[in-house]
């Protein structure tokens, strides 16, 4: 690995030229798959046998459910790198996914009250699912809370992503959790690749989806991940220029 | 069209539509005006005194 | 040892060391956290004091009572193995049917019933249109 590179294209001019170059693509591209697999799977595809219509919930749970997750992977590693490599870059764009992170966990469980009220016959349970999604939002809240909190930015970089790091810890308990214990929520229906658990005219909108969220993800990360390193980099020559 | 009439489920269906796309919205404009924010205030520093 | 590489290191040894903590702490309250328990564990505390637990099972095809006019219904949940009669009066959720997974609150009454302040349905992990349904239900 040639870390010189690294550290070149990991420099504050450079990220900020490449992420404000990658965003409009980002957006556009990721609204686009939103737009058609929003239409895919609340028109197209067909009704559940046994839940109806209200099993389109799942085209809006899931991929907010997947990205509540994927945003704190990339989180924490964010936070290694930032720890590891003393890179100010990646410490501003771990910080600028968090609030990210937070909607996306707030607005799973959010659907996944309004999917779950009507279906299993209540909003909310203490199951090891329900529970350790809780935890990632309580995580995400933690990680704001300090850096909101701690003044000296070094000290505050450093504070929060050890919190960040250490919750990585729950990412495959709440992948697992539907496997190890007896939970009132179900399985994974996609995460077996090779044979999903669902037909093709219903999977089809919900991989859209996943995919328009993550891209569009990026998208917001590249703005707002660049809207920080500006704040962090103010004094310095090149930032004149921007 | 048979989707806006789902009877009881029509609430709980929209309800998740509607915060789903609420809070794309939302972060979106966030990083936005972060980044508005960052500009005008480097402007504002950079000023000729 | 550049710096980098021991802060690297550390990271790795407090994850690890954290990751083991919460093993051990999560497989020793594994009972706990199950949200349920199925019919045959159930049967075996039927005479202990008991508080509120839940029951985990199949609805029992054919085993669905109700009055007519009235909440109060009467099923059997089932695990293949054992099984429990269970009482309940209230509305039950949308997902309920014979043969569906059912998640049952309460405690036993002196008969050996179960009776069930609360019901919830739990749905499997499978989606499909109903006429793929049918298609699978009659080669099966």
């Amino acid at each position: 690995m040639n870390l010189k590179k690294i550290y070149k294209y990991g420099s504050p001019p450079n990220f900020y030229r490449f992420a404000m170059k990658l965003e409009p693509w980002c957006l556009s591209l990721g609204l686009f798959l939103i737009a058609i697999g929003s239409i895919g799977g609340l028109f197209v595809a067909p009704k559940d046998y046994q839940m109806g219509d209200a099993f389109r919930i799942i085209y809006f749970h899931v991929p907010s459910a997947y990205l509540s997750m994927s945003a704190y992977a990339a989180m924490g590693i964010a936070s290694i790198i930032g720890i590891v490599w003393r890179s100010n870059v990646a410490f501003a764009v771990a910080k600028s996914i968090a609030p990210f992170g937070a909607l996306m966990t707030a607005v799973a469980l959010i659907t996944g009250m309004l999917w779950g009220k009507p279906m299993w016959g209540t909003a909310w349970v203490w199951d090891a699912r329900l529970t350790s999604e809780f935890i990632l939002l309580l995580l995400y809240f933690g990680y704001i809370t300090l850096h909101a909190t701690i003044k000296e930015q070094k000290k505050a970089d450093r504070a929060a992503s050890l919190l960040a790091i250490l919750g990585i810890i729950n990412l495959p308990i709440i992948h697992y959790s539907v496997v190890w214990w007896n939970t009132l929520h179900q399985a994974s229906t996609i995460s077996k690749l090779d044979s999903p658990s669902i037909v093709g005219e219903m999977l089809w909108p919900l991989l859209l989806m996943i995919i328009g969220y993550m891209i569009f993800f990026i998208g917001v990360i590249c703005r707002g991940g660049s809207a920080e390193v500006l704040m962090r980099e103010k004094r310095s020559n090149w930032v004149k220029e921007v | 069209m048979s989707i806006f009439d789902m009877g009881d489920y029509n609430f709980y269906v929209w309800s998740s539509v509607f915060v789903s796309m609420l809070a794309l919205f939302l972060t979106y404009f966030d990083a936005k005006k972060k980044h508005k924010d960052a500009t005008s205030a480097i402007r504002n520093m950079n000023k000729p005194k | 040892m550049l710096p980098r590489h021991k802060r690297l290191l550390g990271i790795l040894v407090t994850l690890i060391g954290v990751t083991v903590a919460i093993t051990l702490i999560l497989s020793s309250f594994q009972d706990n956290l199950l949200y349920y328990v199925t019919p045959s564990e159930a049967i075996k505390k039927i005479d202990d004091d008991q508080s509120k637990f839940r029951i985990g099972g199949l609805v029992e095809v054919g085993s669905f009572k109700r009055k007519d006019g009235s909440l109060q219904s009467r099923f059997v949940l089932t695990d293949g193995i054992e099984s429990v009669e269970v009482n309940y009066i209230g509305i039950l959720p949308d997902l309920f049917r014979e043969g569906q997974g059912i998640i049952v609150t309460g405690k036993f009454d002196k008969m050996k019933i179960f009776i069930a302040t609360e019901v919830l349905a739990k749905h499997d992990e499978n989606y499909m249109p109903p006429d793929i349904h049918a298609l699978k239900e009659s080669t099966s």
